[in-house]
């Protein structure tokens, strides 16, 4: 880098060229005016007494010059406009992207890298200068605008303060989404703020960063972290054991990210009751597994507890939230030589929790014991207490009625928010005709086509109820996983299978809610002790969306208790090595090295330095001082 | 810089100030030799009426001085001696060098104001005017005048002086104690702003064993100077120059100086018995022989 790149214009070096001018004006300047006088003699004794007593003399003497020369010099080097790195911003746009996610807890010395992160963010907010702005934005799995685009530091730092660490995953795609709402990529669209530049604080371990370089802003990445000193629970899982009938085993994987092979003990619990404990050896980089057979269980939380103290805490226990065995009664109802009723009977046989009865329209008669009822192509004049199912056929219900048939009706929408359409796409399902009819109000279209829809939600208060409009043998649909999928959504979707045996949730992820006629409101306890009541809806589910914490969840309604865990389990957050490079799509980002830098101007500084020389040269030609 | 012109046409005194001067005269504290009758006691013995001693008789005496009173008693002759009343010189002498053609007034014209006023109380009590216009290393003089008659003599050669050249005062004395040898009153007007020092020409002054008051004339200018900004100050006499630029702690380094100066001529003066006066060339003549000359002795 030659001295010349220091500078934006270096070209106003040639102001220099004024100097001779200057020394010449300043000769002619001192022609003094001529006094003629009695005699010199008492000034001559003067001078000589003041020359003396002054040191520099020659270099008092031409002074005025000497600063003219240090201006001239000043406002020359303020016109090069020259630049020093600076971890200052000046003028410009900053989007602090700051990483909370799990990783982000890790421990770095006396703080955690969060701490480092926002450290490194404070920084640059202190260092703002006049017209500078700047937002912060929080992503983990999901992204928090902390402050909007702002000059006011105060709000800034506060933001940047507040952030708290979650126990999520990373991922940009939110706060991508965020920052295109405000700085769009496509020109024709007014950008809100323009030249914006992100600063990213992570460790590096981001998903979907193709987003953000989508994005096509400047983007430096401030890696944050040095320790890779971690082992976590990636996985733990209870599952029945296909080799002894009713064992059921605890699976957990432990991933190891350090350098070194690591030995740990896994304890695992039952509500604080020790169930196993197991010695791992883990290779360096890899997993390695361990299989606990539970003994009988009630409903409570399992949790797994490695034994160590490493960098990062936060993966060093799961939890997993379990039920006692239940069984389902499920009632088919229908002619026992349709197709769609046998191919009921089949998938629900298979499954080990149903206990399937099956019987013809003339034979039905309701019992409490049933959960699910299936009507196929028969419905009961009075509905049974417990879920209903219709098929091709349609309950007595106010608003609900049939207007006509739809040949070979297409799928076009699918409401995939459905609890019984998760994980499921009957979306290239060939249906040879199907019900046309109109929906109670109340009812929502889960599976639509055009005239009307193929499956619907017609819960009434209490009562959840599905109605598919066409045969299910008339389709092609039993030959898709998706109709053994959704059979099991609807087990799911049982007020009694809301919670499956074994449960755990990602954070992050919702948990629905369900009204009970006994109870309208739910109390859910997080790990953290926070307590939060539910007003919950008879029709559809409320999501409580506050699981960024990993832990224990315990809802409450009415006397029913459900317990959930919500795990981190993720092997991406628990590999803590921090990322030289950071993936953006095809483009790697290199951290910035050493402190955040930009280039700094400094003409400012040089034309308020070449006043105040001014001002002493005027002081001084003024007062003529005190020499 | 053209010199200010120094001939002045108009009459130096106006009629009713000379009229005052008549009242006053000049004091003469030793007693000198005359050369003519006066009225001032003179060391020689004489023909007044007024007893001074006796001594004894020589051959050739004048037998009518013998007292012969005592030679009645004492059967000695001595003779009796009377007291002689002669004149006195009142040396004036005024520097004419163009340093004292500066001022507002012109220091010039304030001694030749002066020089006129102490003559004409010299002519009118029966003294000898003797004026030394003091220029460069020589001396231009008037002839010894007496009487109130020659007052015009006086009055048209001052009138007539003009101011030149530089001071060399030691030089200038010496050239007019050799012209003049006779004793009296010697008054020196200058600013004595002199490159070669001031102490040889005091000390010639004080070696004519006569009354030396010196009369230090400074115009306002310099008393307190106005100059402001970048100067190049010209000598008047040398014509060399020396580059200022005026500042507060110049202007009270040339005050301390100044002070110094005078200081040194009056220590000077007084350690020889010369009277010396400071004096401004603003100050009306007037209030210079009432308040400073009569104040002093020089006049009464």
């Amino acid at each position: 880098m030659s001295f010349l790149d220091f500078f934006i214009t270096p070209r106003a070096f040639a102001f220099l060229g004024l100097i001779p001018p200057l020394i010449i004006l300043y000769l002619l300047k001192l022609r003094r005016s001529e006094v003629v006088i009695p005699s010199t003699m008492l000034w001559m004794r003067s001078l000589q007494d003041l020359t003396a007593n002054a040191p520099f003399q020659k270099l008092r003497r031409n002074l005025l010059l000497l600063l003219q020369i240090l201006i001239l010099l000043l406002l020359t080097l303020a016109l090069t406009r020259p630049y020093m790195k600076s971890s200052g911003i000046e003028g410009r746009n900053l989007c602090l992207l700051i990483d909370h996610s799990a990783s982000m807890q890790t421990l770095e010395g006396d703080g955690t890298r969060l701490a480092q992160a926002k450290a490194a963010a404070l920084e640059v907010v202190d260092g703002m200068e006049r017209g500078d702005k700047a937002m912060v934005i929080a992503f983990a799995e999901s992204a928090d605008v902390g402050c909007e685009l702002t000059d006011d530091r105060y709000h800034l730092r506060r933001a940047i303060e507040g952030i708290q660490a979650r126990d999520t995953r990373s991922n940009v795609r939110d706060a991508a989404q965020i920052i295109r709402s405000i700085a769009p990529v496509n020109p024709d669209v007014t950008a809100v703020v323009h030249g914006l530049e992100v600063l990213l604080f992570s460790d590096g371990n981001i998903q979907e960063g193709e987003r953000l370089a989508a994005l096509s802003l400047p983007v430096q990445y401030i890696q944050v972290g040095k320790t890779n000193n971690n082992l976590g629970i990636t996985r733990l899982s209870v599952r029945n054991d296909t080799s002894a009938e009713e064992a059921r085993q605890c699976f957990i994987q432990v991933y190891n990210d350090r350098d070194t092979e690591a030995q740990t003990t896994l304890s695992l619990y039952f509500e604080d009751h020790l169930l196993g404990v197991d010695e791992l050896s883990i290779p360096p980089g890899d997993t390695d597994e361990a299989i606990f057979v539970l003994p009988d269980l009630d409903a409570g939380i399992l949790r797994a507890e490695l034994d160590l103290e490493d960098a990062l805490a936060r993966d060093n226990t799961a939890w997993l939230s379990v039920k006692p065995e239940t069984v389902i009664h499920v009632y088919l109802v229908g002619s026992p030589d349709s197709i769609g009723l046998s191919t009921l009977r089949h998938v629900f046989s298979l499954d080990p929790r149903v206990n399937l009865s099956v019987g013809t329209p003339e034979q039905f008669s309701p019992d409490e014991e049933t959960d699910l009822y299936i009507f196929e192509g028969w419905s009961p004049e009075e509905l049974p207490a417990g879920t209903l199912v219709f098929i091709n056929t349609v309950p007595a219900l106010e608003g609900l009625e049939v207007i006509g048939e739809l040949s070979n009706p297409p799928v076009m929408g699918l409401d995939k928010e459905h609890p019984v359409l998760r994980y499921t796409n009957p979306g290239n399902v060939s249906i040879a005709k199907a019900l046309q009819l109109t929906l109670p109000e109340g009812a929502s279209t889960l599976v639509s086509t055009e005239g009307g829809p193929l499956i619907a939600d017609i819960s009434q208060s209490f009562q959840p109820m599905l109605l598919i409009t066409f045969d299910i043998g008339d389709s092609n649909w039993p030959l898709h996983l998706s109709f053994p999928l959704f059979m099991q959504n609807v087990l799911a979707w049982l007020p009694q299978g809301q919670v499956a045996h074994e449960s755990a949730l990602t954070t992050g992820t919702p948990i629905e809610v369900y009204a009970l006629p006994e109870s309208l409101v739910a109390a859910v306890a997080g790990p953290d002790g926070s307590a939060t009541t539910l007003t919950l809806d008879p029709l559809r589910p409320v999501y409580y969306a506050a699981t960024q914490t990993a832990g224990p969840y315990t809802v409450t309604r009415g006397e029913q208790v459900d317990h959930y865990a919500v795990n981190l389990l993720d092997q991406s957050e628990s590999a803590i090595r921090p990322a030289e490079n950071v993936q953006l799509g095809s483009q790697q980002l290199a951290a910035a090295t050493g402190p955040i830098s930009f280039n700094k101007e400094l003409w400012r500084w040089l034309l308020l330095g070449g006043l105040a020389v001014l001002a002493i040269e005027w002081w001084v030609y003024t007062y003529r001082a005190e020499y | 810089m053209t010199p200010p012109s120094t001939s002045n046409t108009a009459p130096l005194l106006d009629a009713a100030f000379l009229r005052r001067l008549e009242r006053m005269a000049i004091a003469v504290k030793k007693v000198h030799l005359g050369a003519a009758k006066g009225e001032r006691r003179s060391r020689r013995k004489g023909t007044s009426t007024e007893f001074a001693d006796f001594r004894d008789y020589v051959q050739g005496d004048d037998l009518r001085h013998v007292d012969w009173n005592i030679y009645g008693r004492l059967d000695e002759l001595y003779l009796k001696l009377f007291q002689e009343f002669e004149d006195v010189t009142l040396h004036l002498l005024l520097d004419v060098s163009q340093s004292m053609a500066f001022g507002t007034p012109q220091k010039f014209a304030f001694g030749q104001k002066l020089v006129a006023a102490m003559g004409y109380i010299g002519l009118s009590g029966y003294d000898r005017v003797s004026v030394g216009l003091l220029t460069g290393e020589r001396t231009e003089g008037l002839t010894p005048i007496r009487g109130k008659a020659s007052a015009n003599k006086l009055f048209a050669f001052l009138q007539n002086a003009e101011s030149a050249g530089s001071t060399h005062l030691d030089e200038a004395l010496r050239m007019y104690s050799m012209r003049q040898r006779s004793r009296g009153v010697y008054v020196v007007i200058s600013d004595f702003l002199d490159e070669h020092g001031v102490e040889n020409a005091l000390k010639r002054l004080c070696a004519t064993r006569s009354d030396v008051y010196v009369v230090q004339v400074l115009a306002p200018e310099e008393l307190a100077p106005e100059l402001t900004g970048d100067l190049k100050l010209v000598d008047s006499e040398s014509e060399q120059y020396t580059e200022v630029s005026v500042s507060r702690a110049l202007m009270k380094r040339y005050a301390q100086n100044r002070d110094a100066f005078v200081e040194k001529v009056r220590n000077y003066c007084l350690s020889r018995g010369m009277g010396h006066y400071l004096v401004s060339s603003d100050t009306p003549v007037e209030n210079i022989l009432l308040d400073v000359f009569r104040k002093g002795g020089l006049l009464r």
